[in-house]
C-alpha cells in the first residue's frame, strides 16, 4: 500500500538525496552568482554578500520541474492531474512529456497568457480552466482524477499537488542539496513561500547537513499564511475564496499538512515584503543584475536586501537566494496598470 | 483592486412585529470581511494611500477602525501599524494582531496612542499612511457606498421612511447622509441617529448646534465612544433634508438590541450595533404613524463582542434593573 502522498514525516533528508539521483539526468544544475549592485543594497550596516541560485534558468523556467520528475517517476498513474498557477503546470507537463506519461492541468482563468501557452502549446499538455481561488482549482482537479479513473483504472490517474505533494517536496529540496556543494559557507537561505514545498523540502535538507545555517522564508504582505502561522503557533491558510491582489502571482498559495510542520520546526524566521518592496526588489534585479525573473521571486531579494532581516540577524555575512523563477508576461509587467493608475489619480 | 463586500439588505418581519412598523429591512454591514462596515472607507483610504507609494498603514484604533486597517493593509499588499493604548483588551488587541497588523500597545488614553502614531507617521511620511478612525473626506466617501447599493437593493417604489444609524465618531453617519444626498433620498427619508446615553456627542452637538466635546465616555458601547463627533456629520446632520433625529439610549436597551438580533434575525453583534435597533425601537414607540412605515437599520457590525460577553452584559443589566440603578450620564 503506497504512502499517503501528504506527510511531514516522510519528507526526510535521504528522500531528498534520493530524489536528487531520479531528477538529475532530467535538470539543469543551475549556477550560483553573485552581484555587487544587489550586494549594497543589502548591505545594512555590514558588508554582506548575496549568493543567487538560479533557478530562473531551469527547465520549464523554474525550480519546480525537480519536484515534478521525482513525483511523475514515482507514480504508478499513467495520466497525471494537476491544479496550478502556472510553474508546477509547466513542470507537469514537462515532466509527463520526459518521461512518456499524459498531463491535464488546470488552471486558474487569470493565468499569465505565457504560462498557458508554455503547458498547452510548448509542452503538449491538456489544459482546463477554473474560477481563480484555491478551492475552485481543488474541486475541479478532484473531479477530473475520478473520471480518469473510471475510464483507464484506479491506479492510473492521480493528482500531484503543486506543494503538498511528499514526492514533490523532497524533489524540491534538490536546490538545497546543490546549493550547499556549490556554496558551503552560508550564514542564511532566504527562500520565497507560497505553499511552502520549496523551503521544506530545502530546510529538510540543509538542517540535516548544518543545521547553524538559518532559513528565512518570504511571503507577501497580502498573503502570508506561513508568516501567520509561526506567529500563531497553528495553521493559518491565506483568506479563503477570495481572489488574493499580489503581483507575486506564483506564491498565493497557503502552507498544508506537510509543509506546516516543517516551516513550523525548521524554518527559522519568515518575513513578509509589500506590493512596493517586492515591485522594486524585481525591477532591481531585471535593471542592475540583468536577469529576467518572476515577482514571486524579487520577493525573495526584497526580503534579502531589507533592513528588517539584518536588524533581526545582523550577523549575517554570506546569504543565499534561491531565485525560484523567471516566467514573466513581458506585455503585461505587473506595475504598467498600477503606474498608469496612479498618474491618473494624480498627487492629492 | 480590492472591494468591499456588497452587503445583503434582508427584510425581517419578526423585527417588523416588534417595532411595530410595515417593514424592517436589515443593510448587514457585519458581512463585511474584517466584520463591520469600516472596510468600505478604510478601503478606498488605503487605496489612495497605496497609489502614492505608502507601504504601512498606521492607525491608533484598537478597536473596528484598527481591525479594518489591518485587513485593508493586507489585502492590498501593506503593512499595517496598529497603536492602541494600554486600556485596549486583550481580546482586541489578538484580534487585530489576528488580521495581520503589528500592534502596539503605548499609552493610557486614546489620545497618547493616536499621538504615537501620528509620531510613527511623521517620522517616514512618504511610505507611512496615517488612517483616521472616523474623520476623513475618502472614508466618508468610503461609507456611501453602502447608500449606492441601498438604492439598487431597495425593493419598494417609495425610498424608505428612516433608516437608523448607529454614531461613534460619526464617519459612517457622514458617509451614509452624503449618499442619501446624491441618490436624492434626502427629502424621503428620515435618518435616525442611534447613540447611548453615556456616548452621545453627537446629540450635545446638535442641540447646541455647535461642536460639542464630552468630559468622558461612559458606556460598554466601546465602539462607539468618540469624545466628539466629526464636524461632517455634525454639518451633514443640520442640513439633512427630511431631518436627523438623535435618539439616546441605554446600555441595557443596547444590549436588549443585541439580543433581539440574536433571537430574531440570528447575529451576533456588539452593544454599539444594537443601539441602532434599541434607537428605532424607542423613537418608534412614540410614533403615531409607525404601522405604515418602511425603515432601514444599518447591522454596523463589529467585532469586540461574543456570546459569553453578550450573556454576562445580559446579566448585569438584569441585576440593575432589580436593584434599581439608573445608567450614568
Amino acid at each position: 500500500m503506497p504512502p499517503p502522498p501528504f506527510d511531514a514525516a516522510l519528507v526526510t533528508p535521504d528522500a531528498v538525496v534520493e530524489a536528487y539521483q531520479r531528477l538529475r539526468p532530467h535538470v539543469h544544475r543551475t549556477r550560483v552568482f553573485t552581484c555587487e549592485q544587489l550586494d549594497e543594497r543589502a548591505a545594512h550596516g555590514a558588508k554582506r554578500r548575496l549568493y543567487f541560485k538560479a533557478e530562473h534558468e531551469q527547465k520549464i523556467g523554474a525550480f519546480k520541474i525537480r519536484g515534478a520528475i521525482n513525483a511523475i517517476s514515482l507514480s504508478s498513474a499513467d495520466h497525471i492531474v494537476t491544479q496550478s498557477s502556472g510553474n508546477h503546470a509547466q513542470a507537469i507537463a514537462l515532466g509527463c512529456k520526459l518521461l512518456g506519461k499524459k498531463a491535464v492541468v488546470v488552471m486558474p482563468e487569470d493565468s499569465p497568457g505565457v504560462k498557458v501557452s508554455a503547458v498547452r502549446d510548448t509542452y503538449g499538455a491538456e489544459v482546463r480552466f477554473c474560477q481563480p481561488t484555491q478551492e475552485a482549482r481543488e474541486a475541479m482537479s478532484a473531479e477530473l482524477v475520478q473520471a480518469l479513473r473510471a475510464q483507464f483504472g484506479e491506479d492510473q490517474a492521480e493528482e500531484i499537488h503543486p506543494n503538498q505533494d511528499v514526492r514533490v517536496v523532497n524533489g524540491q529540496g534538490s536546490v538545497g542539496l546543490e546549493l550547499l556543494e556549490q556554496e558551503p559557507n552560508l550564514d542564511a537561505i532566504v527562500v520565497s513561500i507560497g505553499g511552502g514545498g520549496l523551503i521544506s523540502g530545502v530546510a529538510t535538507y540543509v538542517k540535516s547537513v548544518n543545521s547553524k545555517i538559518k532559513i528565512i522564508g518570504a511571503e507577501p504582505e497580502c498573503a502570508k499564511s506561513a508568516f501567520m502561522s509561526k506567529k500563531a503557533g497553528e495553521l493559518v491558510k491565506n483568506p479563503p475564496n477570495t481572489v488574493i491582489n499580489t503581483i507575486a502571482d506564483s506564491v498565493k498559495s497557503s502552507l498544508g499538512p506537510t509543509t506546516y510542520p516543517v516551516v513550523r520546526d525548521l524554518v527559522d524566521d519568515v518575513f513578509t515584503a509589500t506590493e512596493q518592496e517586492i515591485e522594486d526588489a524585481t525591477r532591481l534585479m531585471m535593471e542592475r543584475g540583468k536577469q529576467v525573473i518572476e515577482p514571486g521571486c524579487g520577493l525573495a531579494v526584497a526580503v534579502a536586501t531589507s533592513s528588517q532581516l539584518y536588524e533581526k540577524y545582523p550577523e549575517l555575512r554570506n546569504v543565499a537566494v534561491v531565485l525560484c523563477g523567471g516566467n514573466v508576461d513581458l506585455d503585461h509587467l505587473p506595475w504598467t496598470h498600477r503606474k498608469r493608475k496612479a498618474d491618473e489619480m494624480g498627487s492629492t | 483592486m480590492a472591494r468591499h463586500v456588497v452587503t445583503q439588505l434582508a427584510e425581517n418581519r419578526a423585527l417588523a412585529r416588534l417595532l411595530g412598523v410595515r417593514g424592517v429591512h436589515l443593510k448587514l454591514e457585519n458581512q463585511q470581511a474584517s466584520g463591520s462596515f469600516k472596510d468600505r472607507g478604510m478601503l478606498k483610504l488605503s487605496e489612495t494611500l497605496r497609489l502614492r507609494g505608502v507601504h504601512k498603514i498606521v492607525s491608533s484604533s484598537g478597536g473596528n477602525a484598527g481591525k479594518s486597517a489591518a485587513y485593508c493593509a493586507r489585502t492590498l499588499g501593506m503593512r499595517a501599524h496598529v497603536v492602541v493604548p494600554e486600556t485596549t483588551s486583550e481580546f482586541m488587541r489578538h484580534i487585530i494582531e489576528g488580521e495581520g497588523a503589528d500592534v502596539e500597545v503605548h499609552g493610557a488614553n486614546w489620545n497618547a496612542a493616536d499621538l504615537r502614531a501620528r509620531q510613527i507617521v511623521a517620522e517616514n511620511p512618504a511610505k507611512c499612511g496615517y488612517a483616521p478612525p472616523f474623520d476623513h473626506p475618502l472614508l466618508w466617501e468610503g461609507h456611501s457606498s453602502l447608500v449606492d447599493e441601498l438604492v439598487e437593493q431597495w425593493p419598494h417604489q417609495e425610498p424608505p421612511d428612516a433608516i437608523a444609524v448607529s454614531v461613534g465618531g460619526g464617519g459612517l453617519l457622514a458617509g451614509v447622509l452624503g449618499g442619501l444626498a446624491q441618490h436624492g433620498w434626502d427629502a424621503s427619508t428620515r435618518v435616525l441617529a442611534a447613540e447611548t446615553l453615556g456616548a452621545g456627542s453627537l446629540h450635545r452637538a446638535m442641540a447646541q448646534q455647535a461642536l460639542a466635546r464630552l468630559d468622558r465616555i461612559s458606556s460598554i458601547a466601546s465602539s462607539l465612544g468618540a469624545l466628539q463627533v466629526c464636524e461632517q456629520a455634525l454639518i451633514q446632520a443640520l442640513s439633512h433634508r427630511a431631518g436627523v433625529d438623535t435618539v439616546l439610549v441605554s446600555d441595557e436597551m443596547a444590549v436588549q438590541g443585541c439580543k433581539e438580533f440574536a433571537d430574531l434575525a440570528r447575529i451576533l453583534v456588539e452593544p454599539a450595533c444594537g443601539t441602532a435597533l434599541a434607537a428605532a425601537r424607542q423613537h418608534l414607540a412614540k410614533d403615531p404613524c409607525a404601522e405604515a412605515k418602511r425603515i432601514i437599520l444599518v447591522v454596523c457590525g463589529g467585532s469586540d463582542i461574543s456570546l459569553a460577553r453578550l450573556s454576562e452584559y445580559a446579566d448585569q443589566a438584569a441585576e440593575r434593573q432589580t436593584h434599581g440603578v439608573l445608567t450614568s450620564v
